[in-house]
């Protein structure tokens, strides 16, 4: 199988030495790049979720204080992605409650729009516009709940179970919740004959 | 069974399963491009190529500005700092009391004015530049070649050396046969080598050290100008370190040597095992136990017994101060970041003192930051000039 040649993203070693370092010696170098390696996908996450820039900006701020603060109690994290990814959905609905003491969550926020962007590149523009359609079109296909669901297990790699903490929700709920979004997408794409059993006896054949 | 067959990399780009695949790479879609490779082995590079071009497509890539990113990160130090700060109030207060009383009795400031212009008081102010930054270089012979800051070098069998950058990249470089190599890190930048006995050393901003290919010799020799911090594997061969005043020789062991040409003095921090230094003739020699602290100022030794870390700490990315003066503080500031601080004893702000832990971070701002906070004065950066200025 040349799969690996294709490059999946992997959860890198190297991040885990830097937080290994910045556990153990404090290292500011560790420290400042776990901040730079998850401030982007931290900002766009918040944004996604219907915050506005400023109110993510003092999230995150919190957010790297108390990991600094409380370092010496955070030895068991396993995913430092998903501490980071719930400590933000926390601290940004814990100040919203408290800004709109009155208004229900829900209604007012989540509705978890992904936006695509395509990258320039010197080739044709047009096949850009084509992929960015085609893109949001899949997307579009989805519920806002479903999209945040699929967003954190498959652009940030988290596990049910992570996704189910955020979400308040049992990880069953979510693994449904997510392979419905799937099948909706599945419906949507021809070509769906193969099953699983035909591929292995591809394979081996 | 029926194959779709793609041609170019747009069919692959336009093929809904495709597009799912590199969305969300469940089993199922793994398991199917695999086998879609595994019988179409030519098509492999069509579907990298595609796969290249997904990466382009990108879903809540909203970003943060560069710019707003650093500041966001400044914040976060500063609440960092002056929550280390208060803590540090509670237990120093008194007698940092004391010390500010020492300043103001001691102090009398009758200055130059910088720019009288645009500064309320002047003669309050210490000023920096940062100086343009140069390269970490290795002379190997005829050969010059320039590193990144905070590359780890390796030197393996059959005079090569291996270089390994902050971004995981290695490249292969060769060295002198019969020379020493140079080891040139300049202000500002940091380096890491593991010579060919095995021993570590790590280099600190401002260092040249001399070190051959292999060690052919009887005794194993290197030469500092600098600051160094080694772990001399253990071996039956002595290695001996040649600073500008002294020799150290040792078996196996770990220690630091601060030999800075601008330092007048020289120091040697002994962590592990033991080391003999030789300062000028014969007669100057001291050994040094773990803990002990040697300083040579014109060929004379002395011994002190000390804690090692402040010495130790730049090892691991900071600086440790205890009512450290600020002239100090700036100075070894200098160093790392390439900035000459104006020296002149009768600025008041060069007395006072700073206390902590300060982390050198690659980005100025974050470490100035962080010693006004420490120093309870404000900071100011246009472009390469830094100016430090008492609270208004």
């Amino acid at each position: 199988m040349q799969l690996a040649s294709l490059r999946i993203r992997m959860p890198g070693t190297f991040d885990h030495t830097h937080w290994e370092k910045f556990l153990k010696q404090n290292n500011p170098d560790s420290f400042s790049y776990i901040y730079k390696k998850y401030v982007d996908d931290l900002y766009a996450y918040g944004v996604s979720l219907g915050f506005d820039s400023d109110m993510c900006k003092d999230s995150i701020q919190d957010v790297f204080y108390k990991l600094y603060s409380k370092r010496t109690e955070l030895s068991h994290i396993e995913n430092l992605r998903f501490y980071l990814f719930r400590s933000l959905r926390n601290r940004l609905f814990d100040l919203h409650r408290q800004q709109n003491k009155l208004e229900p969550i829900e209604w007012s926020l989540n509705q978890f729009p992904i936006e695509v962007t395509v990258l320039k590149q010197i080739e044709d523009e047009e096949d850009n516009a084509f992929l960015k359609q085609k893109v949001e079109s899949l997307l579009q296909l989805l519920t806002s709940r479903q999209r945040e669901a699929v967003y954190l297990r498959y652009m940030q790699n988290l596990e049910y179970d992570e996704i189910g903490k955020m979400l308040k929700m049992n990880s069953e709920s979510v693994r449904k919740l997510v392979y419905r979004a799937l099948e909706a997408i599945r419906k949507n794409t021809p070509d769906t004959s193969l099953s699983l059993l035909t591929l292995i006896s591809l394979l081996y054949s | 069974m029926e194959e779709k067959l793609y041609s170019s990399v747009v069919d692959f780009l336009n093929d809904d399963r495709f597009i799912a695949w590199r969305l969300y790479k469940t089993k199922e879609l793994n398991d199917y491009w695999a086998n879609y490779l595994a019988v179409n082995p030519h098509q492999s590079d069509l579907l990298q190529k595609a796969s290249r071009r997904f990466e382009k497509v990108q879903l809540n890539k909203i970003q943060l500005d560069s710019v707003v990113k650093e500041e966001l990160f400044d914040n976060i130090w500063t609440l960092i700092y002056a929550q280390q700060q208060r803590k540090r109030k509670q237990i120093l207060y008194w007698t940092l009391v004391a010390a500010s009383l020492a300043i103001i009795l001691i102090s009398v400031t009758f200055l130059k004015p910088y720019n009288n212009s645009r500064h309320q008081f002047p003669q309050e102010e210490i000023i920096g530049m940062s100086l343009p930054s140069e390269n970490v270089q290795i002379i190997a012979g005829n050969n010059i070649v320039d590193l990144e800051s905070n590359s780890a070098i390796e030197i393996l069998d059959k005079g090569h050396a291996s270089i390994i950058d902050e971004e995981n990249q290695e490249k292969s470089i060769s060295l002198a046969q019969n020379t020493l190599n140079k080891l040139i890190v300049p202000y500002g930048k940091r380096s890491f080598i593991t010579l060919s006995d095995g021993t570590k050393v790590w280099i600190n901003s401002g260092t040249e050290l001399d070190f051959p290919t292999n060690f052919t010799k009887n005794t194993r020799e290197i030469k500092v100008k600098g600051e160094i911090y080694l772990e001399v594997a253990k071996s039956d061969k002595q290695f001996l370190v040649h600073t500008p005043q002294s020799i150290v020789s040792v078996l196996g062991t770990t220690f630091n040597i601060s030999a800075y040409e601008d330092d007048p003095t020289e120091s040697i921090v002994l962590v592990e095992g033991k080391v003999q230094v030789k300062a000028g003739g014969d007669q100057n020699i001291a050994v040094l136990s773990p803990n002990d602290l040697a300083i040579i100022s014109a060929h004379e030794i002395t011994k002190s017994r000390v804690d090692v870390s402040p010495y130790i700490s730049w090892r691991d990315g900071f600086l440790q101060f205890e009512k450290t003066s600020m002239e100090d503080v700036l100075h070894k500031i200098g160093r790392y970041y390439n900035i000459s601080f104006e020296k002149n004893s009768n600025v008041a702000l060069n007395a006072k003192t700073v206390s902590g832990k300060l982390f050198l971070f690659n980005n100025i701002d974050s470490v100035m930051t962080a010693v006004s906070v420490m120093s309870s004065t404000e900071y100011k950066r246009e472009d390469n000039t830094i100016l430090i200025q008492k609270k208004q």
